[in-house]
């Protein structure tokens, strides 16, 4: 074409523009905005144009007009110019696409056009147009249009439905094609974006049919939960080419914003898509999944397995989308066909497992008849829901033999084939072992009244471990014919298989199988079994009586628990403790009378669960009276649930002889009985020690705060060291909702305290309470005269809930002439900078130095240092190393570095390193060279 | 790749201090001195057993069982015979004698021995039709978790046991632990309210590497190791890396899901049901050989409308371990401690008249005592299929990217063919179920 006409062409269209455009569209964009567009835009071309190029931009919108629209026409207009690869040609005039027109043009570019139609006398001529070997562009809006023309819209490879992905979101994308040369920008690097992104969906977006050169990462956290994302959108894909006819299709649905338009990397991969559109560039348009088959057809074991993980991605995406999943049937069956190697083949079948029909049959059971195939075509063919599946199996099941036969007889089971339960009957009798098994157990899976009968049959005319098998199908059968309530029947199969000649676990299976379908007669059953039975079968009783509630009337079971022998008696007494029901009682009573321990210990368990209260003073007189019944005996007393058990463990605590009472207390204890406080404030001041100890355990756990008073009152008065300890922790536990009111309260009792043991009791009481009102008289008694008194304050302090007493235990451990004094202080002080607080780190850093500076002996230096552990900086580990040269202090400051340098190697690679390899050199601790090793090993990897 | 990298150092530098700080307690073994409690047990009354499946698993199980004087251990199985001679040195320096005889295939220790119980364990893709085999020849097992390495095979295992009414003990230890079982009685008896979410932290990772074909080495049998799962050549990848293939395993979902899940579903008494909805999210590898996700997060719905993600650790707040979360507060536990919000709520006593969960204290201990009282075991055959039930749904949800809809008592997926077709898997012959 001249310049001239093309000159004429553009001033038309240029009129046209100025003539019907909204406003938005006509004008300019803002000066600064296009110069960022020139800046971005690439300078030269992919690829040298072949000839002079003619681009038709079209933006004409019949419904959403995108704001991007005028910046898309500056860009490409100014990619034009500063490539030289075309010429941008602008318009929104449908009469662009009179044949006469588009003749002129080499591609079209689709700017965002929305709703717009094709009338009739455009469409073969537009068609023709891209078929006889010219290109189209799309941007963005442009899949959201040709809802009337499904040809058009089949073409451009996908149609608009929603974007969850909406604007103002930044998106992950991922690239799935990093070899194609559209995608070289990229460099293969996924990255993310802020931009809208269309969905697009099968049958018309799918990676059968185009290849897909990035999508949507939905594997990303935010991207994979945009608001209104469907279970659907599994596979989004963003940019794609195709080949339609002779022609070339590149769509990119990035575009939306403006700013995408001096987006570098985005301009690009325009720039390449447009001149593949052009014919300039030539690239790969085979069909993705074409492709990943042509790899998955040549894969052999020890190859790279890339193309068989991305099909298993393609077949998840598209599962759902049923003509999809047909096409890729029908995809799949060209392989199986083909001269693809055997892991190839394997691994479409695995595919064909989830997506296969009656389609794949045909091929599937051509491979059936090949032992090295048979396997897996049986892996697809196996879930295949069509009757042509079982139809190939049952011609095979006939033709076959040996490994392959056994395999299609086992699938015919798994598919519950009824058609195939005669062939099958046939083949119990075979001659070959594995064959005869698997029908026994294909029928076993049938359960058809047939395949029942037949096993009847069998079981009388086989032998040995055939007809043990068939035995034990009998037996299953008999549980379906159960399940499905024809419990007559199925009582009928089990009598027949309980018969004395059966083998024992038959036996077992059958003596299972009558229990659980006649409930009214199982007790009756079970006494006889007891009566008449060897032990196995009398335990295999026995255990159904625990699990199972079916059995009734247990009181005439547990009468014959004398009859038993031990084991029996044991088992018989378990079962009864899982069915927990109080009627069997008495005759349970009577076996915690027994002369055998072991069925006491049982019965006393037992008595545990049958919610009876009438035992609880036989508990406590077991727990109390023998050892060896003592355990069975508490764990009962403390778990029996009965109404009125707490009333008579109270009511007999006054009366009971005191190892009695002491068990009956440990009770309340055990069982929480919170109404109990006042019983046992007076059995703490009973005349025996080991009452009074043990009911100063049990106010540990019942007493609450309102019994301050009598507790300190019991610390006043204790009657030795001990129990003054216990005192004190249950006055620190009843503390803990009332510490200031419960330090007030040792602190008016204090004054006027003289003995020192009280004295220095209530100290570490105060420090327990730990509250701050206690502090001033905690720190004057760190400066009493009395050691005793000021060690028990430097204890108290040491227990402080946060650090507040920190500097004046350092000034102990400075300063002071007594040395355990001093070993004591310190130790507290390291404890309380270890506590978690608002220090920052330098200043914490600072402490641990100031301690290590007054610590005088090899165990404090030590703890000093493991401390130092808490603090998670490099300083630490500079701190640390200094101590490496120490023989003594060496292990301990291996140990800081290696559990501090997990925290600074984000931070300090170099320094941690270098500081590993030394624990390393240096450390004699296997344990830790070792972990040092694996950190550095990890890194380094 | 890149990022990759970042994730696994610091997964590895995370669990490099919790090494270091002592946290672990892994395999939980309990020192003989603690269960011979009853005194010695005379050899013709000790429970006869046999180790099928001599890894290091199998192993560390079975020295539990040999160094317990209420066990007679006489037999191993093994397809590897360096596995096989190892535990065999082991069983007999512990009774100083050669008498404990070795089998390569369990259908032949089945016949010879006349034996109480075995312990199992296997790579997954093997649970069903071993212990399936071992439940009819009558004998008690202790089976590895997880249970099976689908729905169906579970289901199967569960009919077995039960219809054979042997005992069997799964090795979820953790409910023999104080620490899991307290959390699960507090949060049982609705110490923090109604439970409304649970959040089920499991490790993150996967095997890596290429991996070539090679020579089967010396004393391997490879096919019977491949057993029912597809017929591949050897590539190195055997024991313990199976974990790592869909094959044989579901990764670490699979492998914690008999722990972590467990224990959700003890403090929720969901013991015998399962979720009613699941969708599930994985990261595949896209190359190498091992195929199982490196991170996966799945949400489940409960019919009582409790809801349940199960992620690897880096993607829940608590990190790994049981989280519940209810009206008035929440509670968690992992190996290594056991924390609350409140923090009194650690404090509180379950009284008598409460929910009290099953006690005890040493997971095999447990188990011999069950197989000599015919009691339940504190797993049985039952919890375990419904923990690993809740992982198997997960994969068959990130498999097919659906939403699951399941029926727990029929335990059938809703409306949905593709998915339902993996809740089993067609087997190479001759081995089926």
């Amino acid at each position: 074409m001249s310049q001239k006409i093309r000159f004429i062409i553009i001033v038309i269209f240029a009129l046209a523009v100025m003539l019907q455009l909204p406003e938005a569209l006509q004008a300019d964009i803002p000066e600064e905005q296009a110069a960022r567009i020139a800046q971005a835009m690439p300078t030269e071309p992919i690829a040298e144009p072949a000839k002079q190029r003619t681009l038709l931009v079209f933006d004409l919108c019949k419904g959403y007009v995108h704001s991007s629209i005028p910046y898309w026409n500056k860009a490409i207009e100014t990619m034009g110019e500063k490539t030289g690869a075309f010429e941008a040609v602008i318009s929104n005039d449908m009469s662009v696409f009179e044949p006469q027109n588009l003749q002129n043009f080499d591609a079209i570019c689709f700017n965002n056009n929305t709703e717009i139609k094709f009338p009739q006398e455009l469409r073969k001529s537009f068609m023709d147009f891209i078929k006889s070997g010219k290109g189209i562009v799309g941007i963005h809006a442009a899949t959201d249009s040709f809802y009337d023309w499904p040809e058009a819209a089949k073409m451009m490879g996908g149609q608009f439905c929603g974007h969850p992905w909406i604007a103002d979101g930044t998106w992950a994308v991922k690239i799935d094609d990093p070899e194609h040369p559209l995608m070289a920008v990229f460099e293969g690097e996924n990255f993310k974006i802020n931009d809208e992104i269309y969905r697009t969906r099968p049958p018309l977006a799918s990676r059968s049919r185009q290849r897909v050169l990035m999508s949507l990462n939905l594997s990303d956290e935010k991207t994979g939960s945009a608001r209104g994302i469907q279970t659907t959108d599994k596979d989004i894909a963003i940019s794609w080419v195709k080949s339609v006819g002779r022609g070339r299709l590149f769509y990119c649905s990035l575009g939306h914003n403006p700013h995408i338009t001096w987006n570098r990397k985005v301009l690009r991969h325009y720039l390449a898509g447009i001149q593949f559109a052009l014919g300039d560039l030539e690239v790969d348009t085979q069909p993705s999944l074409d492709k990943v088959l042509d790899k998955v057809s040549t894969y052999q074991y020890g190859d790279s397995r890339k193309a068989l993980y991305k099909l298993n991605d393609y077949v998840r995406n598209i599962i759902g989308f049923e003509d999809e999943q047909k096409l890729y049937e029908s995809r799949f069956i060209d392989v199986l066909k083909s001269e693809a190697t055997l892991p190839g083949k394997q691994h479409i079948c695995r595919k064909l497992r989830l997506i296969g029909t009656e389609a794949s049959v045909p091929v599937l059971s051509g491979m059936l008849t090949d032992e090295d195939t048979s396997d897996m075509a049986r892996y697809a063919l196996e879930k295949i829901p069509a009757e042509e599946a079982d139809k190939a199996l049952r011609k095979v099941l006939s033709e076959s033999e040996g490994k392959i036969k056994v395999g299609v007889i086992n699938t015919l089971g798994r598919r519950r084939d009824v058609k195939s339960v005669r062939t099958l009957t046939g083949l119990i009798y075979d001659s070959d072992a594995a064959t005869a098994s698997a029908a026994v157990n294909a029928l076993r899976q049938i359960a058809d009244d047939e395949a029942v009968k037949a096993l009847q049959k069998a079981a009388e005319k086989t032998t040995g471990s055939l007809r043990k098998l068939v035995l034990d199908a009998s037996l299953d059968c008999a549980g379906k014919i159960a399940e499905e309530g024809e419990t007559g029947k199925a009582r009928g199969i089990y009598k027949d298989l309980f018969v004395s000649d059966m083998p024992i676990t038959i036996r077992i299976g059958a003596l299972r199988g009558i229990v659980s379908s006649s409930p009214e007669s199982s007790a009756g059953f079970v006494i006889k079994v007891l009566e008449t039975e060897k032990p196995r079968m009398q335990a295999a009783a026995i255990q159904l009586v625990g699990q199972s509630s079916t059995v009734g009337n247990l009181p005439e079971i547990s009468a014959k628990l004398p009859d038993l022998a031990t084991r029996q008696q044991i088992q018989l007494l378990a079962a009864l403790e899982q069915r927990g029901d109080a009627a069997v009682l008495d005759d349970v009573v009577e076996a915690a009378k027994s002369d055998e321990i072991t069925v006491q210990v049982a019965a006393l368990k037992t008595l545990g669960s049958l919610q009876d209260e009438s035992v609880v003073m036989l508990l406590a007189r077991n727990a109390a009276e023998d050892y060896k019944l003592r355990d069975a005996a508490r764990e009962s007393l403390y778990r029996l649930s009965a109404p009125n058990v707490k009333r008579i463990i109270l009511a007999n605590i006054p009366k009971a002889k005191p190892p009695v009472k002491i068990e009956l207390i440990r009770a309340v204890a055990q069982r929480n009985i919170t109404g109990a406080v006042d019983a046992i404030l007076k059995t703490a001041k009973a005349p025996e020690p080991a009452v009074r100890i043990e009911s100063l355990k049990t106010l540990k756990i019942i007493a609450d705060s309102r019994q301050m008073p009598e507790v300190l009152d019991l610390i006043m008065n204790s009657r030795s060291q001990s129990e003054m300890k216990l005192a004190g922790e249950i006055l620190v536990s009843v503390s803990k909702t009332a510490p200031k009111e419960a330090a007030g309260k040792v602190l008016s009792v204090l004054k006027s305290v003289k003995d020192v043991k009280v004295k220095c009791s209530l100290l570490r009481v105060l420090g327990g309470i730990g509250d701050e009102t206690a502090l001033d008289t905690l720190n004057a008694a760190l400066k009493d005269k009395n050691e005793d008194i000021k060690k028990a304050a430097i204890r108290a302090l040491s227990g402080w809930p946060d650090d507040s007493p920190a500097e004046e235990l350092f000034n102990i451990a400075a300063g002071a002439e007594n040395k355990a004094c001093k070993t004591l202080a310190l130790r507290g002080f390291v404890r309380l900078i270890g506590l978690s607080n608002e220090r920052d780190d330098k200043e914490t850093m600072q402490l641990y130095k100031k301690a290590m500076s007054v610590a005088s002996e090899l165990g404090e230096q030590k703890r000093v240092l493991s401390g130092l552990a808490n603090v998670k900086t490099i300083q630490s580990l500079r701190f640390a190393e200094d101590y490496f040269d120490n023989e003594q202090l060496a292990a301990a400051a291996a140990a800081v570095i290696v559990r501090v340098a997990p925290e600074t190697f984000e931070k300090y690679p170099g320094e941690t390193r270098r500081l590993l390899r030394k624990v390393i050199k240096v450390s004699k601790s296997e344990y830790l060279t070792e972990r040092a090793r694996e950190m550095l090993d990890e890194v380094e990897k | 790749m890149k990022r990759k990298k970042t994730f696994n150092r610091r997964r590895f530098l995370k669990n490099t201090a919790g090494l270091v700080a002592g946290t672990i307690a892994f395999p939980y073994i309990v020192p003989s001195s603690a269960l011979g409690k009853a005194g010695t047990v005379a050899p013709s009354n000790r429970i006869t057993m046999a180790t099928i499946g001599a890894g290091s698993m199998g192993t560390g199980d079975m020295n539990a069982f040999v160094n317990n004087d209420g066990v007679q251990l006489v037999a191993v199985c093994d397809v590897d015979t360096g596995h096989r001679r190892n535990a065999k040195r082991i069983v007999d320096e512990k009774y100083g004698n050669k008498d404990c005889r070795e089998y390569l295939d369990f259908r032949q220790l089945l016949a010879d021995e006349k034996i109480d119980a075995v312990n199992i364990a296997l790579p997954d893709h093997w649970h069903g039709i071993i212990s399936i085999a071992v439940a009819k020849a009558g004998l008690d097992i202790f089976g590895q978790k997880p249970l099976s390495r689908n729905i169906m095979e579970g289901r199967a295992i569960c009919d077995a046991v039960k219809r054979n009414n042997i005992i069997w003990q799964t090795g979820s230890w953790q409910r023999s632990v104080r620490d899991f079982h307290r959390a699960s009685e507090l949060v049982r008896n609705g110490r923090i309210g109604k439970v409304h979410r649970v959040e089920v932290g499991l490790p993150t990772g996967s095997g890596t590497g290429v991996h070539q074909i090679q020579q089967v080495p010396e004393g391997l049998d490879w096919d019977f190791w491949l057993g029912p799962a597809p017929r591949v050549p050897y590539r190195g990848v055997c024991h313990w890396d199976w974990r790592w293939i869909m094959d044989y395993s579901g990764g670490q979902l699979t492998d914690w899901a008999g722990h972590h899940i467990d224990i959700a579903h003890w403090g929720l008494g969901l013991d015998y049901t399962g979720p009613v909805e699941i969708e599930g999210k994985g990261v595949y590898p896209d190359e190498g050989i091992y195929n199982v996700p490196s991170e996966y997060k799945i949400n489940c719905k409960y019919a009582n409308g409790l809801e349940m993600t199960i992620a690897n650790d880096r993607q829940l707040p608590h990190g790994m371990g049981t989280a519940w979360y209810g009206e008035d507060g929440w509670i968690h536990v992992s190996r290594g401690g056991l924390w609350a919000e409140p923090k009194s709520v650690l404090k509180e006593v379950i009284g008598p008249d409460e929910i009290r969960l099953y006690k005890s204290r040493d997971h095999y201990q447990n188990f011999l005592d069950c197989v000599r009282t015919r009691k339940q075991t504190i797993t049985p055959v039952e919890i375990a299929h419904r923990s690993i039930s809740v992982a198997l749904l997960g994969e068959i949800a990130m498999l097919t990217g659906r939403k699951i809809k399941w029926n727990p008592d029929k335990e059938e997926i809703i409306g949905d063919a593709e998915a339902s077709r993996l809740l089993s898997r067609p087997m190479r012959a001759p081995w089926h179920l």
